[in-house]
């Protein structure tokens, strides 16, 4: 495999995207390609990083200040007509599905109402349409009939997926779709996806803040901090062996229920910063335990090792082990900062 | 054995003709960190809330016994539970910004909680600023509203607010469910900190056995109300023998093998 994983024609294709809200700019030239599935596409970063903006950009609910998206190859102009048809094309699920699905209509008539919409169906098999959706995510047909606080969590999840299903669309943007909920209930959940993903061949672009949860949908990862991309490539790979360290603290973080899987924690000191306000040099730099002059002066430029790219001046030396905390490194323990 | 912090025995908790906690025992040592998990529904919080004496509050009613050092609060007057909350069992949430008063500043939220417990106004300002420094917040944030924090730093503050009351007990209800995972580890750090250096006791409540696994000295698995499993954590996550258990310890997800 190519560096940057490589895609003949892309399904979509989000080119340099900036995102600007007044002076933060939430998304600062992002890029990745997404072929045509059954393919996974994991954005993963955490609160802050921007990722959720990305989904939101690519449903075209909010405006791109400059890149592009484009869906086989053609740029999703402004005009009504073109918007409506790419909403078909590109559907989101989002966290929280009891804010997500309207509480006074019957799950039978928040499925019916895209079904409608885009003239799916003739009126006369939209009741038949919704019953095989329903079994499709695993409900029982007769839950049509009830309101979303009578369905359990997990429940009104399968009821936002069967939604977003209903209009065939080409794409799926999943945003956390399961960190509201219970880990058995989450598991399941991952099942559906994967099952949706082998039965219709679906392409999707999954956003998390969970490693772990990645790793069994997706074949490839971007990293996300700050708005922007720092490691891309195959999720084996990254997985295995990071070569950013923001990856390697995110990979760290994740909670091993296997003793002897676990591995010292990378404590990252402070949070995120305001992205109205980004330090210099290397975004990551604050924080990373491996900061050293450079970091704070240049930015590091997207580069391909091993299979990926990434955006670290000492990716090579991280790779390697070879990476040693500069004597007084930028990671005190002291977290005084974290109201900065 | 020696003594337990909180014991609960023969607890039973119903909502009209519904049983919804029925335990046997659960003993949870001092300076221990106990785990109890179990999927939604299961009735771990009302557990916790009913050691507070606030099951009843939500309609609940609550039979058996709950001890603290050997003192019966199942029955115990309102008067004294009022006295015992706070200073010596608090309790955190998981929504860690919408537990906080949101028209108090933090530090007005210190200052009232702590004289309602007897500390005077100057103490209560400095155990506030000490208790910031221990969970690794600058005091600073005293000055801010809660809608002007991040969840981690909520809840962090309040296990401030536990620390400068002087707890002898932490209820942890998910505390770490709605935080991005760096951030979890970071609060489940604190906690194991504030174990080693305080001595708290923790009842940990948790859905996610792979936090129970880093954090948890013991756990009790808990499934329509009791409890099905229970032991040291490397033996019940290990080797769990109760069907449930292997149900939940095989849904959590995992980073692959090749690592």
């Amino acid at each position: 495999m190519s560096a940057v994983v490589a895609v003949e024609a892309p399904l979509l294709d989000v080119e340099d995207l900036v995102v600007e809200f007044g002076p933060v700019r939430a998304v600062d030239g992002v890029s990745f390609r997404l072929p045509a599935g059954p393919y996974g596409l994991a954005l993963v970063g955490e609160s802050g990083s921007g990722k959720t903006t990305i989904a939101r950009a690519l449903l075209r609910l909010v405006s791109v200040a400059s890149g592009a998206i484009r869906l086989d190859g053609d740029e999703v102009s402004g005009s009504s007509r073109a918007l409506r048809a790419y909403r078909r094309d590109v559907q989101i699920v989002f966290q929280d599905p009891t804010t997500s699905l309207d509480p006074r209509a019957k799950i039978g008539s928040t499925i019916a109402e895209p079904l409608r919409a885009h003239g799916i169906v003739p009126r006369s098999e939209v009741d038949d349409r919704i019953g095989s959706l329903l079994t499709e995510v695993g409900l029982d047909p007769e839950m049509a009939g009830r309101y979303p606080h009578q369905l359990s969590g997990g429940q009104r999840q399968r009821v936002a997926i069967a939604r977003a299903l209903s209009v065939e669309p080409r794409v799926l943007v999943l945003d956390e779709p399961t960190s509201a909920l219970d880990v058995t209930v989450q598991a399941r959940i991952l099942d559906l996806i994967a099952e949706l993903r082998r039965e219709r061949g679906l392409a999707y672009v999954l956003i998390s803040h969970n490693l772990a949860v990645v790793e069994q949908l997706c074949e490839e990862t971007a990293v996300l901090y700050l708005g922007r991309i720092v490691e891309h490539g195959p999720t084996e790979q990254i997985l295995a062996r990071p070569a950013h360290p923001y990856t390697l603290a995110l990979r760290s973080a994740v909670p091993e229920i296997d003793l002897a899987a676990r591995r010292s924690r990378i404590v990252l000191p402070g949070t995120v910063p305001d992205p109205a306000n980004p330090p210099p040099g290397c975004p990551f730099h604050p924080r990373c335990p491996y900061a050293i002059d450079r970091c704070r002066a240049e930015v590091p430029e997207p580069r391909a090792i091993d299979g990926r790219t990434v955006a670290c001046h000492r990716a090579e030396e991280i790779l390697a082990g070879e990476a040693q905390p500069p004597p007084h490194p930028a990671s005190s323990s002291s977290r005084d900062d974290r109201d900065g | 054995m020696t003594e337990s912090k909180l014991s609960l025995q023969d607890l039973r908790i119903a909502f009209g003709p519904r049983i919804v906690v029925d335990l046997n025992r659960l003993e949870l040592g001092p300076g221990e960190i106990l785990g109890l998990a179990g999927e939604s529904g299961s009735g771990k919080s009302i557990t916790a809330l009913a050691v507070l004496g606030l099951a009843s509050t939500l309609g609940a009613r609550v039979e058996g016994s709950v001890r603290l050092d050997g003192e019966e609060l199942v029955g115990a007057p309102e008067s004294r539970l009022r006295e015992l909350r706070g200073s010596r069992v608090s309790m955190i949430f998981q929504s860690p910004v919408s537990s906080l008063d949101p028209l108090l500043e933090v530090g007005e939220l210190f200052e009232r909680t702590l004289r309602l417990h007897g500390v005077r106004k100057r103490e209560a300002s400095e155990r506030a600023s000490d208790a910031f420094r221990e969970v690794l917040l600058s005091p600073d944030l005293l000055r801010r509203y809660p809608h002007e924090l991040s969840g981690g730093q909520a809840q962090r503050i309040a296990i401030a607010m536990a620390l400068a009351l002087r707890s002898e007990v932490l209820l942890a209800d998910e505390p770490t469910s709605a935080l991005d995972v760096t951030v979890q580890a970071e609060i489940l750090d604190l906690l194991r900190r504030v174990r080693e250096e305080r001595g708290m006791s923790v009842l940990f409540i948790s859905h996610d056995l792979a936090v129970i696994a880093e954090l948890c000295d013991r756990v009790a698995v808990m499934q329509l109300g009791r409890i099905v499993e229970e032991g040291p954590t490397a033996r019940v996550l290990g080797e769990p023998q109760d069907e449930y258990t292997k149900r939940l310890v095989a849904a959590v997800p995992k980073i692959g093998a090749q690592v």
